[in-house]
C-alpha cells in the first residue's frame, strides 16, 4: 500500500549553484505527484521563500518554510584558525522547519547571525566602512551557540550525509553521533528533533540507514524518511553536475576526481510510491512526514504592522498630521483652488486612511524634506507620480490632476497592496540619504534590497563551457559570438552554428541542452539598485540578512518582488545623475538661477529643438532612436514629451503601436478604437495603447472591472504567471466585455493587445515626471549651454553618447572647448572665460590616461605655490614618474612649453630624483622632425580619449574624398533615395532585440552625426567589416522619413584600403561593443 | 582471485517484482541469489567523450556461493557481471 508523503527536505535554485529547480517547479512537480505537502530547505537562505509560497498558495498545496543551515564545525581545521585547508565544505547540514510564527523569526535571526557572524562593528556597534576591514561576502556558519539563542518554533531534522549525526555514523563513530543528537535533543527539545533517513541508491544507504535507526531506537527519537531534493525531475540532475562545479571552480570531470558530484541522478522529487518502495520496510518513516506536515501549518502574515510608526507632532494621529501637511501644500501646487483638487484630495486621502499607509507617505515625505533642506535635488517617479497627496508633499513634481493621471494605477480602494514610490535623487549624494534612512529608523529596521543576478547567454555560456572543459579561449569566442541576451534563443543560435548532425554526446548539444535549463537560475545576490525595506518588525525576524559586497552594508535575501508579494513595503532610493547635472549646471550659473520647478511648459524654443532633434546630452529624449522619432512625431506640448518618453519602449514597438500613433497625428490615418467603449480610455493617444494606465481604463471601461482588477490584470501581465492564471484572467475579461456589447472577435483582440502591451509599457506618470526632467535638462541646454555642458562631462559617464559625442554636440552649439593645460585646468572640466567674453570649457585632467587622482593632487599642491614656469619646474616640482610626464606632454597639456617631440627630448634630460639636488645637465640643442598628420591626434586620443583639437576623421578626410565618400554633413544634404557612399567613426551601435536583427550605429565625423541603418542579411553579409570595428566606410541610400535622415546601407567596404591609414590601428578596438544591449561603447581609454 | 570486467559480461538475469536479482545465467549455467547484500546506483560522466554511466549495481550472494556484483545498464538496458570474487 502506498503511503503518503511530504518532501521535508527539498533545494530550489536558491540554493546558489546547488539546486537546478525554480520554487514554482518544485511545487508544479510535487503537486503532480500527489505529494501531501513539501518545504523548502534551501541552503541558508530564504530567499526563494516567498516565490515558493506564493506558487504553493496558487495551487492550494501546503508550503512548509525551512532551511538547510551550516554549522560551524569546530572540529574543522578553519575553526582552529587554520588558513589552509582542504577543498571540503566546513561544518555539517542541518534541515531546520518553522513550526510556527515564532519558529520564522527565529529562522531569519539565525540566518541573519550566520551571515552576519565575523561583521567588523566599531565602539559604537556600527558595522565598519573601512573597505580594508570588511571581509564582504562569507559563507554563513551557525554555531551551536546561535542555535541556542533561536530556535524557539523550529524542528531540527538530523540532516543529509554532511549532518554532523550522519557523518559521525559514516565515519565509524557511533559517540560523536550520539551526542550530536543529544546536543540537539538539549538544544531545541527531544519532541522537536527526528532522525532523517535517505535513500538515494548509494553504496553505503543500507549500512548508514541501519546505523540512524540503532541511534533513534537507542534515544527514543523518530525517524523521517526525506528524498534531499536538489531539482524538481531526474533531468536535472545535469544542470546540477555543472553547477556544483562551478561553485568549485572545476571541470565536471575536476569536480567529480575531487568528490564534489554525487555518485547518481536520485536527487529528485520522488512520488509517494517511489518512497513507499524505498522505505518498504520503514512506514513510520514515511508516516512521520504527515505528521510533521501537520505541525508545521503555519501561514505566515509578513504584512503586520509592516511599518514603524512615524513621530507625529502631540495630540496627532499620522492621518491627522498627513492630512494638515497635504492642505498645507495646497497654497503652492494650487494657487487657484479648483474643487476638482480638494474632491480628488479628499478621495485620496480616503483611500490611504483605509489602506493604512499615512505612515508610509509621511516617511516618504520626511525623506524628501531631509533631502531637499541639505539641497540634494531629489523627485518622485513610477505610479506615485498619479497622486495628488505626493504632489502636495513634494514627494512628486508632476500635477496628477492636469496630465491626467490615474491615482488607481497607484492605489486603489478595493486593493490595499503595497504601493511603490520611487524617487531619483542627484546620484553623486544619494548615500547621504541612504545614512538618514539608516540613522532614523535604525539598522535593525532597515536594510537594501537585494536583486537576484540570474545566468544570462553570455554568463551562461562561459560558466557551463568551462564546467564542461572547453578551452578558455573557445569559451571565449563562443560568448563574444552570442548575439543574445537571454540563454534560451543563445542555445538555438549555438546549434545552429554546428555544421551537420548533433549527435547526443556532442559538446556543443550538451552545452545548449545546459543552457536552456540555466535561463533564469540565480548566480549569487547583489544590491538592488535603490530599494530599502522599513519594518516596523525588527527586519531580521522577517527576512534574514546578509553581508553586501560593498563596506558596511547589508542586503536582505529578497528582492523586489519578494518584499512586495510579502506585502512590506520598499522605497525606492535612486540615484540619478541627470539630478546632478542639474544641480551643478545651476551652480555654474552667474547671476539668478532659474526656477527650473516653475518654468512654464510652452517654450516653443524647446519644442524647436525637440522638432529639429537636438537632444544630446538631454534626460530621455537623447538616444539614437528618440532623435530618430522626434522629427517624425514633432512635440508641440508637454503632453507630447510624455508620449515621446513613453513611445520609444520595447512595448509599443513590439505592439506595434509606434507607426499607427505617427500616422494618425499626421493625418495619415483615421483615429479608429475596436469598439466604441473603448475611446475614453484611448482618445489622448489617438486609439493608441501606449501608457499603463490605459490597460486599467480599458479593462474598466471593456469589461466592468474594477479599479483594484483592472490593476491585478495589468500586474499579471507584466510579471510572469502561470497559464492557467492568465487563462482565468482572460476569460473573466472577455465575459465582461462581452455582457458589456463587445463582440467575441472584438474583445479577443483586445485582450491581445493589452497582452502584448502591458509586458513593458511605461506607465504615464513615470514618462510624465521624467518628460519634466526632459523639459529641465532642455531648458538648460537652450539658455545655459556652456554650464550644461560643462555639468554634464563632468557627470560622466552617463546618458546615450561618449565624451567625444558631447563635445563636438557642445561645438556645434558654439561652446568652444579649451585643450587641457598644466597651469589651467582642474581636476575636472571648468568654464573659462574667452577674450571676447564667452564662457568655453576648459578640459580637466581627470581624463588624462595614466595620471590618478594622486598625481592631480601633487600637482595642486606644487601649483598653488606658483604656477609652471616650464617642463623642468615642473619635474622638480611634483616629482611625477617620467612616464606619467610623458603621457602628460604627448596629451598636450605643456604645449605652451614648446612642440611635444622637443619636450619629450628635453623630458630624457632632466634628472629630477627626488631628495636629490637637481642635476643640470647641458640639453642638447638638437633638430627633431615635425610630428606625422595626425599623430598628435592620436596621440590624444590614446591618452585623452578624444582630441581637443578636432575629430579624428578630419585627417582622413582627403583620402575619403578620393574614395568618393561623403561627409555626415553632406549627407544630410542629400535627397530622399540618393546613393551615398559615408566613411566615419562608430559613435553608437545598438541591436536591439526589438528590432528583429536590424543594426542601428550612429556615425561621426569632424561635420557631426548621421545614422545608419543595417538589415540583418545586410550585417551578416559584411561582419568583419561591420563587427568590432571603429571606422566604417558604407554605401546606401538616404531615407528622410518625415524629417529624420538616415541612409539604409546597402553594402560595407575595406575602411583602410580606401581611406588608408593614420596609424589609427594603435589605438584598441572598441572593448566588446553589445551589439545587442541599447549601452553605446566609445573610444577605449 | 577477484575477477573485474571493465566493461562487465553480459548475463541473462531473473528479478523479483521489486527489481531485485532472482537468479543470474553466466557461462551457460544459471546461478540463484541467496541474498542482496548491497544496491546501488551509478549515473556519471554524462559530460565526457566515453559517454554516460548509469548503472543499477547489486551486490549478491549465490546459492552456489559466489560473491559478485551484476549491474543494469540503463542505456542499453543490458545486465552485466561486472566482479566476481573468489
Amino acid at each position: 500500500m502506498t503511503e503518503g508523503y511530504a518532501e521535508l527536505h527539498a533545494h530550489s535554485y536558491f540554493s546558489l549553484l546547488d539546486g537546478a529547480s525554480s520554487p514554482e517547479d518544485l511545487i508544479r512537480t510535487a503537486q503532480e505527484l500527489g505529494l501531501s505537502a513539501m518545504a523548502l530547505t534551501d541552503h541558508n537562505s530564504l530567499a526563494g521563500v516567498v516565490r515558493f509560497w506564493k506558487a504553493a498558495k496558487e495551487k492550494g498545496f501546503p508550503a512548509i518554510f525551512g532551511a538547510e543551515v551550516t554549522l560551524a564545525d569546530e572540529h574543522h581545521p578553519a575553526a582552529r584558525g587554520v588558513q589552509f585547508v582542504p577543498p571540503e565544505p566546513q561544518g555539517g547540514h542541518l534541515t531546520l522547519l518553522v513550526e510556527n510564527r515564532e519558529g520564522y523569526a527565529s529562522l531569519c535571526r539565525l540566518l541573519s547571525a550566520a551571515h552576519l557572524k565575523d561583521t567588523p562593528r566599531d565602539a559604537a556597534g556600527a558595522m565598519t566602512t573601512d573597505p580594508k576591514e570588511w571581509p564582504g561576502k562569507a559563507k554563513p556558519a551557525v554555531t551551536w551557540e546561535m542555535l541556542e539563542e533561536n530556535h524557539r518554533g523550529l524542528l531540527a531534522l538530523s540532516g543529509c550525509r554532511r549532518g554532523p549525526i550522519a557523518k559521525a555514523l559514516l565515519d565509524r563513530q557511533p559517540e560523536r553521533a550520539t551526542e550530536a543528537a543529544g546536543r540537539l535533543c538539549d538544544l531545541l527539545g527531544r519532541e522537536q528533533v527526528w532522525i532523517e533517513l535517505e535513500h538515494h541508491y548509494l553504496p553505503e544507504d543500507g549500512r548508514l540507514a541501519a546505523s540512524l535507526i540503532r541511534l533513534a531506537r537507542s534515544l527514543n527519537l523518530p525517524i523521517v524518511a526525506t528524498n534531499n531534493v536538489h531539482y524538481a525531475l531526474q533531468s536535472g540532475s545535469r544542470l546540477r553536475d555543472a553547477l556544483l562545479a562551478i561553485d568549485q571552480n572545476m571541470t565536471l570531470t575536476e569536480a567529480r576526481r575531487a568528490g564534489f558530484l554525487p555518485y547518481n541522478s536520485n536527487y529528485y522529487l520522488a512520488s509517494p510510491q517511489e518512497m513507499t518502495e524505498r522505505f518498504r520496510s520503514l512506514p513510520q518513516a514515511l508516516k512521520n512526514t504527515l505528521v510533521i506536515a501537520e505541525r508545521c501549518e503555519f501561514e505566515p502574515d509578513f504584512s503586520s504592522r509592516r511599518l514603524p510608526n512615524f513621530q507625529v507632532p502631540d495630540g496627532l494621529s499620522e492621518f491627522e498630521y498627513l492630512y494638515q501637511l497635504c492642505h498645507q501644500g495646497l497654497p503652492k501646487r494650487y494657487p487657484q483652488l479648483k474643487p476638482a483638487v480638494l474632491k480628488q484630495l479628499a478621495h485620496e486621502l480616503s483611500v490611504i486612511e483605509q489602506a493604512g499607509l499615512a505612515g508610509y507617505f509621511l516617511i516618504v515625505w520626511d525623506i524628501v524634506r531631509f533631502s531637499r533642506e541639505r539641497g540634494i535635488r531629489c523627485q518622485g517617479r513610477g505610479s506615485a507620480a498619479n497622486s495628488i497627496v505626493a504632489y502636495l508633499l513634494g514627494i512628486t513634481s508632476v500635477d496628477p490632476l492636469a496630465h491626467d493621471l490615474l491615482f488607481e494605477r497607484f492605489l486603489s480602494s478595493d486593493r490595499y497592496t503595497t504601493p511603490d514610490i520611487d524617487i531619483d535623487f542627484a546620484a553623486d549624494r544619494r548615500e547621504e540619504v541612504i545614512q538618514y534612512v539608516y540613522e532614523r529608523y535604525g539598522a535593525s529596521h532597515t536594510a537594501m534590497v537585494c536583486n537576484v543576478v540570474t545566468y544570462q547567454a553570455r554568463s551562461a555560456v562561459r560558466d557551463l563551457g568551462k564546467a564542461l572543459g572547453f578551452p578558455l579561449p573557445v569559451v571565449d569566442r563562443l560568448a563574444k559570438s552570442i548575439d543574445w541576451r537571454s540563454a534560451l534563443p543563445a542555445a538555438d543560435q549555438i546549434l545552429k552554428s554546428v555544421d551537420g548532425e548533433i549527435t547526443a554526446g556532442h559538446p556543443l548539444g550538451m552545452l545548449a541542452d545546459l543552457m536552456r535549463q540555466i535561463q533564469d537560475c540565480p548566480r549569487h545576490l547583489a544590491i538592488h539598485v535603490g530599494g530599502m525595506l522599513i519594518t516596523a518588525q525588527p527586519l531580521d525576524e522577517v527576512v534574514p540578512l546578509e553581508r553586501a559586497t560593498m563596506p558596511g552594508r547589508v542586503v536582505c535575501q529578497w528582492n523586489k518582488d519578494s518584499v512586495e508579494d510579502a506585502g512590506l513595503i520598499k522605497i525606492d532610493i535612486l540615484g540619478l545623475r541627470t539630478l546632478g547635472l542639474i544641480t551643478e549646471a545651476l551652480s555654474y550659473i552667474e547671476g539668478a538661477q532659474p526656477d527650473l520647478d516653475a518654468l512654464p511648459l510652452d517654450d516653443p524654443e524647446i519644442y524647436k529643438m525637440l522638432q529639429a532633434g537636438d537632444t544630446i546630452g538631454t534626460f530621455q529624449v537623447e538616444s539614437r532612436a528618440q532623435q530618430q522619432m522626434l522629427p517624425r512625431h514633432r512635440p508641440e506640448k508637454f503632453e507630447d514629451i510624455v508620449v515621446e518618453v513613453a513611445i520609444v519602449r520595447p512595448g509599443p514597438i513590439q505592439g506595434g503601436a509606434v507607426h499607427p500613433y505617427l500616422r494618425r497625428r499626421a493625418g495619415l490615418e483615421p483615429v479608429t478604437y475596436l469598439h466604441p467603449s473603448l475611446e475614453p480610455a484611448l482618445r489622448e493617444t489617438l486609439g493608441v495603447l501606449i501608457f499603463q494606465e490605459q490597460v486599467i481604463r480599458v479593462a474598466m471601461v471593456a469589461s466592468g472591472f474594477t479599479a483594484g482588477e483592472a490593476d491585478q490584470l495589468r500586474r499579471a501581465m507584466s510579471r510572469s504567471r502561470s497559464l492557467e492564471a492568465m487563462q482565468a484572467m482572460r476569460d473573466r475579461f472577455i465575459q465582461g466585455a462581452l455582457a458589456n456589447g463587445m463582440e467575441q472577435a472584438t474583445a479577443e483582440e483586445t485582450f491581445r493587445q493589452l497582452e502584448g502591451f502591458a509586458s513593458y509599457g511605461f506607465c504615464k506618470s513615470h514618462a510624465a515626471s521624467f518628460a519634466l526632467i526632459a523639459y529641465q535638462t532642455l531648458h538648460l541646454k537652450r539658455y545655459y549651454a556652456p554650464e550644461f555642458y560643462c555639468a554634464l562631462l563632468n557627470q560622466q559617464p552617463m546618458g546615450f553618447y561618449s565624451t567625444e559625442v558631447i563635445i563636438g554636440d557642445a561645438k556645434r552649439h558654439g561652446v568652444e572647448l579649451l585643450p587641457p593645460e598644466i597651469n589651467r585646468s582642474d581636476w575636472k572640466y571648468l568654464l573659462e572665460r574667452t577674450p571676447d567674453g564667452r564662457r568655453a570649457l576648459r578640459m580637466g585632467l581627470r581624463a588624462t590616461l595614466g595620471l590618478g587622482e594622486s598625481g592631480w593632487e601633487r600637482i595642486l599642491a606644487a601649483r598653488s605655490q606658483n604656477n609652471f614656469s616650464c617642463l623642468r619646474d615642473f619635474c622638480e616640482r611634483t616629482n611625477l614618474p617620467q612616464s606619467t610626464v610623458s603621457n602628460l606632454i604627448r596629451a598636450g597639456l605643456f604645449d605652451a612649453f614648446g612642440p611635444r617631440r622637443k619636450l619629450l627630448w628635453e623630458l630624457g634630460e632632466i634628472d629630477y630624483r627626488p631628495e636629490e639636488l637637481p642635476l643640470v645637465l647641458l640639453v642638447m640643442d638638437v633638430h627633431l622632425p615635425e610630428l606625422e598628420a595626425g599623430e598628435e591626434t592620436l596621440w590624444e586620443y590614446e591618452l585623452l580619449g578624444l582630441s581637443p583639437n578636432g575629430q579624428l576623421m578630419r585627417h582622413y578626410r582627403p583620402a575619403l574624398e578620393r574614395a568618393g565618400a561623403l561627409s555626415t554633413a553632406e549627407v544630410k544634404a542629400q535627397p530622399e533615395g540618393e546613393y551615398v557612399r559615408l566613411g566615419g567613426m562608430v559613435a553608437v551601435k545598438q541591436r536591439p532585440g526589438t528590432a528583429k536583427g536590424m543594426v542601428f550605429i550612429s556615425l561621426e565625423d569632424e561635420t557631426g552625426l548621421v545614422d545608419v541603418v543595417v538589415r540583418p542579411n545586410v550585417y551578416e553579409k559584411f561582419l568583419p567589416l561591420l563587427r568590432h570595428q571603429l571606422f566604417v566606410l558604407l554605401e546606401g541610400v538616404v531615407q528622410r522619413g518625415s524629417g529624420a535622415i538616415s541612409v539604409l546601407v546597402t553594402r560595407a567596404l575595406e575602411f583602410r584600403s580606401l581611406a588608408g591609414t593614420i596609424g589609427e590601428e594603435k589605438l584598441r578596438p572598441p572593448t566588446a561593443p553589445d551589439e545587442y544591449s541599447s549601452e553605446n561603447y566609445t573610444l577605449p581609454r | 582471485m577477484t575477477r573485474l570486467w571493465k566493461d562487465g559480461s553480459l548475463v541473462q538475469v531473473e528479478q523479483d517484482p521489486r527489481g531485485r536479482v532472482d537468479s543470474f545465467a553466466w557461462n551457460g549455467r544459471t546461478h540463484a541469489v541467496e541474498k542482496v547484500w548491497q544496491h546501488w546506483q551509478v549515473d556519471s560522466d554524462w559530460w565526457t567523450e566515453e559517454g554516460r554511466v548509469h548503472r543499477d549495481y547489486q551486490a549478491v550472494t549465490t546459492t552456489d556461493g559466489l560473491l559478485c556484483v551484476l549491474y543494469f545498464d540503463f542505456q542499453d538496458e543490458e545486465w552485466y557481471l561486472s566482479k566476481l570474487y573468489d
